[in-house]
């Protein structure tokens, strides 16, 4: 047992080195594949980044008459917060409107001049709010509109972004669903064009594998060489594809990405690098094999 | 120790390659399969090795009926039996000597047994000195030479010869067959088929003649005759 084991792993080298051409092809394709599903991967991951993004940009804005008290601001926030779906609300009070205000229009010489002259602070206090879904803003807006009087409420601003939030949520489903329905192409191509690459490569040496079964190899003898072929080809291959995106993480900054760096492309590679490893080498060998034992399959009948 | 009784083998849609054919071969014995083209030799060969199962009818070797073997256990039997072809089927990938350690491999012999039984074995055929090539780097003769290596190192009860000499010219042709008269010298059945008459005339041994799949004649002094 032990002898056909070590034989096999030896007589696999050696095919291997004679067959060299055969196996760099393969190599190549294997790359190719495991490159493109990484890429599906990443696409799925990426797409989910986005969607927070712009789930994150959908808010509903509370302005507050100048006579409303701060005590009683906070008070309704911490009552918003209670409410399910809300991820986040945020007091704004006068003066950090008027901060922000300043520091948008800097360098506006006409503004100071206008906020001279009114003399008192304009800007009204605010809560901002987050939400996971359309429902819950309605929840949180109907809630507001009923203590518009108790908290002296001046106006809230979700009827102008209304339809904006809509858009943005259906649009995120959207994304999900393009991203999955891509990654899922993307994937099945890799997975055939390895499949009959290998295929190709097998069915190039059958006469070589039939010759063996008429001399009186067992199945597991002629399998053997070849499978651990499929191992070397599926970790070499694997780990090219993860020196790539490996590459990638360590020469191009996050800038050269533009938006894909805004929303995280390297970010992700970064905090995944392991998992891309182990991703890459696993993914490898099991194609390689896999497709290795049943491109033989077909002509161990003899 | 190879009986066919009464074997029919229709491939189809209905080609008759065999018809109602029995005879016996016995321990040793050397006999040559003659008959044109399609006649059935491969046949007979490619039935014994059990690449096809008769349609009707039993072989049996050593008193085994060889249609009862398991797909599984298939291997352990050709190990008995040692093959050559007229194209050979060399390992294009293998040397000389891998080609013919491969048979013992498949056996599970150790590599040191390997290493001192095939030098010999290459010797006997005379390919001791081309060892490290590879088969397309040598003539028909010699790869052919090289097949009969792998097929009797592993010392099986039977050698059958599938037009060994049908791609060589006259002199490698005799330098095969003398081959084959020496190995069946040693004790290994030789069951050779062929439609060379100068071959069968060369032998002057058993000669069973087939035509359209059937035995036209079991002469057992044997020349060849068209």
């Amino acid at each position: 047992m032990f002898v056909n084991f070590f034989r096999a792993f030896i007589i696999g080298i050696r095919d291997l080195k004679r067959n060299f051409g055969l196996f760099l092809g393969s190599t190549f394709v294997l790359f190719l594949t495991l490159f493109i599903i990484t890429l599906a991967i990443l696409l799925q991951k990426l797409t989910q980044n986005l969607i927070l993004t712009l789930k994150n940009k959908a808010d509903v804005a509370a302005y507050f008459l100048p006579e409303a008290e701060e005590r009683k601001i906070l008070e309704l926030k911490s009552q918003i917060e209670k409410t399910p779906g809300v991820t986040e609300v945020k007091y704004i009070s006068k003066e950090e409107a008027l901060e922000k205000f300043k520091k948008k229009r800097s360098g506006d010489p006409l503004l100071a001049e206008a906020l001279e002259i009114i003399g008192s602070n304009p800007l009204p206090a605010s809560l901002l709010i987050k939400a996971q879904s359309v429902e819950a803003f309605e929840k949180v807006v109907k809630f507001l509109n009923q203590k518009k009087d108790e908290y002296k409420i001046e106006k809230l601003n979700y009827s102008d972004v209304k339809s904006m939030i809509e858009k943005l949520f259906s649009i995120s489903q959207d994304l999900r669903f393009f991203s999955i329905l891509i990654g899922g192409i993307l994937g099945f191509i890799a997975f055939f064009m390895i499949f009959y690459t290998i295929r190709l490569s097998i069915y190039s040496r059958r006469e070589e594998i039939k010759a063996m079964r008429l001399i009186g190899a067992t199945n597991w003898f002629i399998r053997g060489p070849f499978l651990f072929q499929g191992i070397i080809l599926g970790l070499v291959s694997g780990l090219l594809a993860f020196l790539l995106f490996f590459g990638i993480t360590q020469k191009l900054s996050p800038k050269a990405f533009g938006f894909l760096g805004e929303i995280g492309l390297i970010e992700v590679l970064k905090t995944n690098l392991l998992n891309l490893f182990k991703l890459n080498i696993l993914a490898g060998t099991f194609l390689a094999t896999f497709a290795t034992f049943f491109a033989i399959q077909k002509y161990l009948k003899v | 120790m190879i009986y066919f009784d009464q074997v029919t083998k229709i491939f189809p849609p209905g080609c008759k390659a065999l018809d109602n054919v029995s005879f016996t071969i016995s321990e040793g014995e050397f006999v040559s399969i003659v008959g044109k083209s399609g006649a059935g030799k491969t046949t007979i060969l490619r039935l014994i090795i059990r690449e096809e199962k008769p349609t009707s009818g039993h072989i049996y070797f050593e008193g085994m009926d060889i249609s009862k073997i398991r797909k599984s256990r298939l291997p352990y039997y050709r190990r008995k039996i040692g093959i050559v072809y007229q194209d050979y089927k060399l390992l294009p990938h293998r040397t000389v000597f891998e080609n013919v350690a491969f048979a013992l491999e498949i056996l599970g012999r150790p590599g040191k047994e390997i290493k001192e039984l095939v030098p010999k074995v290459l010797a006997l055929v005379g390919m001791e000195e081309k060892m490290w090539n590879f088969p397309h780097q040598l003539s028909g003769g010699e790869q052919q030479r090289t097949a009969i290596a792998r097929a009797i190192i592993s010392q099986p009860k039977v050698l059958l010869a599938d037009e060994p000499t049908g791609n060589l010219d006259p002199y490698n042709t005799k330098e095969i067959i003398d081959l084959l008269l020496k190995i069946n010298q040693l004790g290994t059945a030789v069951i050779l088929a062929t439609h060379n008459r100068d071959v069968v005339n060369l032998v002057k041994k058993r000669v069973i003649w087939l035509e359209k799949g059937k035995i036209l004649k079991d002469d057992s002094t044997g020349t060849f005759q068209l």
